[in-house]
């Protein structure tokens, strides 16, 4: 037992020097068993070299150690299982060349786990090259190892490497690998990493942290020939690496990577060149934690913020505010069933029917302009409706205005007399109408309502028809009647009801 | 007393609610001899002004729409005001002299032909003025300031017509004269709901 012991300080101390050698490190054992200080079987050899360096332990605690110690304290007996550890790993196939690459993996035997030992090697080197290093457990989860392969030697374009696991019994290795069929790590450039395509195996192996969470306010437009900086805020209980605005030119296939700087606490910024921003361009944002974990965008390569670059003339249009997702402000612009074109049709008294085109520019505001009858004639009219709620029956403040162009009053009014007949058969009149409503329905797309306000009618009579018509009337014939335009005006309660229908 | 607040909610809408109609140039221009003859003596001092004999002269307005105090439309009631602006008077010929001499005139609405306004008691409603020191010195023709009187209270609902009077100081034209004489007024009926 004591003889094991020692290996297995040994191996440890073994490991963490050639870790530290990096690959460099000419003299690793050619037998991954030897270069990493492996615990092997009890042997008749071996037990009598740990015999020699157990008495030396033992010379020097009796130095240190009361005279009890001289007898080593009986050790907890776990029965050999002979059974080397369970060792899963989740395989890593890319990484990022330069940057440390975390390799984590799981063992766990009733006997205590030694190692797991990574060795790890330039992918094409011979099977001597392979540097070993000793996974560290984890704190938090039993049976978690990893390591951080140094960036030291991550800066080639793929490495190949292997895990071994012993129990303390000196049972194992257990494998994920081999030195003679090692698992690839394809190494590309920072901003070219791949999603690291995971092979499952018994065991899912959580990886550390968690992506930064990205909060951006997408630019839409920006001056040509001016930079244009680009800010967002990365926060992650990981830390943040690697924070980057992948840009290109509407068009290209190709992102350009724009590294981002911390501008203090969690903003990070950058600012696109001048000379860039010749034509609209395209962008996210992405950044991993200290662990690899992501990227998390805001934006994406197939669905980037589109940029549009203005002449110099009119100023850059500032983003909004950036704004918590629970907190944004609801706009139909918003929403994936946005309309903002449909067509109503109403009728009512005393403004008549009409037939209009609405228009949607906001989710609260509609504009709406089109044709009216109201069996005088024909008119034009527009106006708004303001809408406030997207309720199952919503309240809406109806404002209007129209012209109803050369109508026939005398449909409505009895009149014999032939000079006040000719005058109110080409009556126009101007309107303008003010009514409260219920709209029942969807506000996106079929919605029917009940209005009722009052209408300001104006009109003006031709002063040359009323002259007219007091002449006609005159009682003297040395009377001379001479009459200006007058002025009719009313206001009076309408009432109208109607349908919207949003097809777009 | 629920109904009745429903129903005045209901009617609610209809506070504030009106038609009308405004003209603020009618005006009405009326030839005192009724021809062109001249029916006024020349180089006369003015008083009472009497056109062929009689104090007042009639302005028939014919039976015009509207020109009633009231009327009903509809629900509503209809009520038009004629408002006097002004009044002038004209003469016809200038061979007839000019009104340089006048120093006064009144126009003035009366009760009755016969009525002689200059006397006490004869309920003559001042209707529109001239004052040569206050208006400057007149001469083809003379413009009488108004008193802002609704004639409608004086145009006979029966007959559509006004019995009109003319006081003036000073001398009339050097020859015989006829006149044109126009009233400029502002019409405005208006029906107010409920």
């Amino acid at each position: 037992m004591h003889l094991r012991k020692l290996f297995v300080v040994a191996a440890a101390s073994l490991c963490v020097g050639a870790g530290a050698m990096a690959q460099t490190d000419a003299a690793t054992p050619a037998q991954p068993d030897a270069s990493t200080g492996a615990p092997a079987k009890p042997s008749k050899k071996k037990k009598k070299s740990g015999k020699k360096k157990s008495s030396k332990k033992s010379s020097r605690k009796k130095k240190s150690s009361a005279p009890a110690a001289a007898a080593p304290a009986p050790e907890p007996q776990v029965p050999d299982d002979g059974e080397p550890p369970q060792l899963t790993h989740q395989f890593v196939a890319a990484g990022v060349r330069g940057k440390p690459l975390t390799i984590a993996a799981h063992a766990i035997d009733a006997n205590g786990v030694f190692g797991p030992i990574l060795s790890v090697r330039k992918k094409g080197l011979g099977a001597g090259d392979y540097v070993p290093i000793k996974m560290a457990p984890s704190k938090i989860v039993p049976g978690d190892y990893s390591v951080d392969v140094p960036a030291a030697l991550t800066n080639v374009d793929a490495l190949e490497y292997y895990i071994e696991a012993w129990d303390i019994a000196g049972n194992g290795p257990a494998r994920a690998g081999s030195a003679d069929q090692p698992i690839a790590v394809t190494l590309d450039e920072e901003k070219k990493v791949a999603a690291t395509p995971a092979i499952p195996t018994t065991v899912t192996i959580k990886p550390k942290g968690a992506p930064p969470a990205i909060t951006h306010a997408a630019l839409t437009q920006a001056l040509k020939g001016k930079p244009v900086e680009i800010n967002a805020r990365l926060v992650g209980d990981t830390g943040v690496q690697g924070a980057v605005v992948m840009f290109r030119h509407a068009g290209d296939k190709e992102y350009k990577a724009l590294p981002m700087g911390n501008i203090g606490g969690d903003d990070y910024t950058a600012t696109i060149p001048a000379a860039m921003t010749t034509s609209d361009l395209e962008y996210y944002v992405e950044a991993f934690d200290q662990y690899g974990n992501g990227p998390a965008r805001s934006g994406a390569p197939n669905v980037p913020y589109a940029l549009r670059i203005m002449d110099p003339a009119p100023a850059a249009v500032p983003a909004p505010a950036p704004v918590a997702l629970g907190a944004q402000k609801r706009t139909l612009d918003e929403e994936p069933e946005r309309t903002i074109i449909g067509l109503g049709i109403d009728g009512g008294a005393p403004g008549g029917g009409g037939v209009t085109l609405l228009v949607r520019p906001l989710w609260w505001l509609r504009l709406n302009g089109g044709l009216a009858y109201n069996a005088i004639g024909f008119g034009y009219r527009g106006g708004i409706t303001l809408a406030p709620a997207d309720w199952a029956v919503t309240p809406t403040l109806n404002l209007d205005a129209g012209r109803y162009l050369s109508g026939d009053m005398t449909k409505f009014v009895t009149i014999s007399d032939p000079t006040e007949r000719a005058m109110l058969s080409k009556t126009t009149y101007t309107f303008a109408t003010a009514q409260l409503g219920l709209e029942f329905g969807s506000q996106r797309r079929f919605s029917f309502y009940l209005r009722g306000g009052v209408t300001y009618v104006f009109s003006t009579l031709s002063g040359a028809d009323i002259t007219a018509i007091a002449a006609a009337h005159n009682g003297d014939p040395n009377n001379t009647f001479t009459v200006g335009d007058a002025k009719v005006s009313a206001i009076a309660p309408c009432a109208s009801l109607g349908f919207n229908i949003f097809v777009y | 007393m629920r109904n009745l607040k429903i129903i005045a909610l209901l009617l609610l809408p209809l506070l504030g609610c009106f038609a009308q109609i405004e003209d603020q140039s009618v005006a009405l221009s009326h030839n005192l001899c009724g021809g062109a003859t001249n029916c006024m003596p020349g180089a006369l001092p003015l008083g009472l002004i009497q056109i062929s004999g009689q104090n007042t002269f009639t302005v028939n307005f014919g039976d015009q729409p509207l020109l009633q105090p009231s009327s009903s439309l509809g629900p509503a009631t209809l009520n038009t005001s004629l408002i006097l602006n002004g009044a002038g008077v004209r003469l016809q010929s200038s061979a007839s002299g000019d009104f340089k001499n006048v120093a006064t005139i009144s126009l003035l609405a009366a009760p009755a032909a016969t009525t002689d306004c200059s006397a006490s008691g004869s309920n003559c409603t001042l209707l529109a003025d001239y004052d040569r020191n206050r208006d400057g010195t007149a001469d083809q023709s003379i413009a009488l300031r108004g008193h802002d009187v609704d004639l409608i209270s004086y145009i006979s609902t029966t007959s559509h017509s006004v019995q009109l009077q003319f006081q003036a100081t000073g001398t009339g034209p050097g020859n015989t004269w006829n006149a044109d004489v126009s009233m400029d007024m502002a019409l405005k009926a208006r029906a107010n709901f409920p």
